[in-house]
This record gives structure tokens, sequence and C-alpha cells, in this order.
């Protein structure tokens, strides 16, 4: 008999290689920030992973893009499941290293700092199922 | 100061009907985001999310209430807008047994995805002991994003 203690939560992080790969096949991220009045702003953007980096284009005119400016702190969610027990997901929190306009677009360098990751596959009650 | 968008229209109002997948976005306590992915329902002019009592997200819109709710179709192959919202949000229990007596009543139609009846009857039970709380936003602002055709 194993006394689990009320506090203790299964352990259903994914490993690197998959953190990597559903960012790799994400192809869009939500993108958060704080825009200068103090607000939360977000918007969803086609991203790529580059190494610990993610490269995102934001446009121009989006409400967001005001707020990316070198080393402001950013949040980026992938997420992915059409039902509960294949629900995966990564919050990938970070800073703006770099972004450059390109006509209408914000090409944003994220810098990853921080990630949390989910996979309900591995809540205990996935495996009964 | 005001929050980005425009103030709600019915459009917007239709969107957030039809739509449950949201992000929902807040500022930590080092002034840095936090966004989190959530099943929202559209209830009386507020957006409503079921969370935990003692969850990170709550104690951080108890100490600053500003936050983006981003609104994304699931099947963006249907409807490809991108709705931005922005509000106060507040923990309220009004909704606590409308979210019940869906969760009860089988309507895991609701979230958008399938939910076993499993998972419904827990979540019934931690908002009837008070484990789990609505987490309310009353939204006064959106705009349809570039991320979507809408923008």
């Amino acid at each position: 008999l194993r006394v689990v203690p009320v506090a203790e939560r299964p352990n259903i992080a994914m490993t690197d290689s998959e953190v990597r790969a559903l960012l790799a096949r994400a192809g869009e991220v939500v993108v958060a920030a704080i825009a200068p009045s103090g607000w939360p702003v977000a918007t969803l953007a086609p991203a790529r992973l580059d190494a610990a980096r993610l490269a995102i284009d934001v446009a121009a005119d989006d409400p967001l893009a005001d707020s990316l400016v070198d080393d402001a702190a950013v949040c980026c969610v992938a997420d992915e499941g059409a039902s509960y027990l294949d629900i995966k997901g990564v919050i990938a929190r970070g800073s703006v290293a770099g972004v450059e306009t390109d006509g209408a677009l914000r090409r944003v360098d994220v810098r990853i700092e921080h990630v949390v990751s989910f996979d309900f596959g591995k809540l205990p009650e996935a495996r009964d199922t | 100061v005001d929050a980005p968008g425009e103030p709600l229209t019915d459009t917007h109002r239709r969107f957030l009907a039809d739509n449950t997948q949201v992000y929902l976005v807040v500022r930590r306590p080092d002034g840095k985001p936090m966004a989190y992915p959530m099943v929202g329902r559209w209830e009386d002019g507020g957006l409503e999310f079921s969370t935990y009592r003692k969850s990170a997200k709550v104690r951080h819109v108890e100490r600053d209430d500003r936050v983006c709710c981003l609104v994304v179709p699931r099947d963006r192959g249907v409807d490809d807008r991108v709705l931005a919202t922005w509000g106060q949000a507040a923990m309220g229990d009004a909704g606590r047994d409308r979210w019940r007596a869906a969760l009860q009543g089988g309507d895991g139609g609701a979230a958008g995805i399938e939910v076993s009846a499993e998972v419904r009857a827990k979540v019934a039970d931690r908002l009837a002991n008070q484990k789990r709380v609505i987490l309310r936003v009353e939204v006064e602002r959106a705009t349809f994003v570039a991320g979507g055709a809408g923008g």
C-alpha cells in the first residue's frame, strides 16, 4: 500500500524532446506581452523553433506589436488536442532578443528562458482507458 | 488608462458565444505576462472560467485584475478569425451552479472538446466543495487581431 500525500500531483510534464516536437509542429503560437499601458496583450502568430529561440512574425498593426521591443518579457503558448486526454501544451516564457521590421511584419526573436509543459495523456486516468 | 481595442459589438458577442478555446493572459507580480490555455464560457455578458481556488492565476488576478482573453476557434478551417478581448477579472460564485449544472447534465460539448463523464463529475464535485472557483471577466473591449483573417 502506497500512501499518497494529498498535495502530490502526477507528473504530466513533457520531456524536452516532446516539448521541442510540439513547438516545431505547432506552426503558430499564442504570443503575450504587457503593453506600455500596463494591460496584457496577445495575438496568434506564425512561429518557428530555432534551438532555444522562437522566431515569430507579428503584423505591424497588431495591438501586440508595439510591446515587442528588445528585452520585453513575453509568454508563448502552443497546445493541441481534440479530447481531454489528448491535450498537450507548452507555455514558454522568455524575452525579446531582436526585432526586425519587414514591410507590414515585425520579425521577433524570442529567447526561451522557462518552460512549463503538460500532457494529459500522462494522467493516471489515461492509463485506465 | 483604457484597454486596447474597441467597445464590444454584437459581432464580438456572437464570436464569444460560439467559441470556447480561450487563452487567459494575466500580469504576474514581477510585471511579466503569463498565458493560460482555458475553456471559457460566455455567460450574461461575461467570460467565465473554472479554475482551482489556490491556482497561481487566481493569485495573479487578485493582485492585478486587468486581463486579456484571446479567443481562437478550435476549427480554424471554419472560422479563421481570432479575437483579442480585454476586461477586469474577479472571482464570482454566481456562475458556480450554472457550471455544475452544465457538467452534470452531460454538457461536455460545451467545452468544445470530448470530456469523459468521469472528468466532468470530478470538476463538478470540486466546484461543489469550493476547491474550484469561477473566474469571471467583464469583457469591455475587443478587436479581431491580425493573426486571424479578421485583422
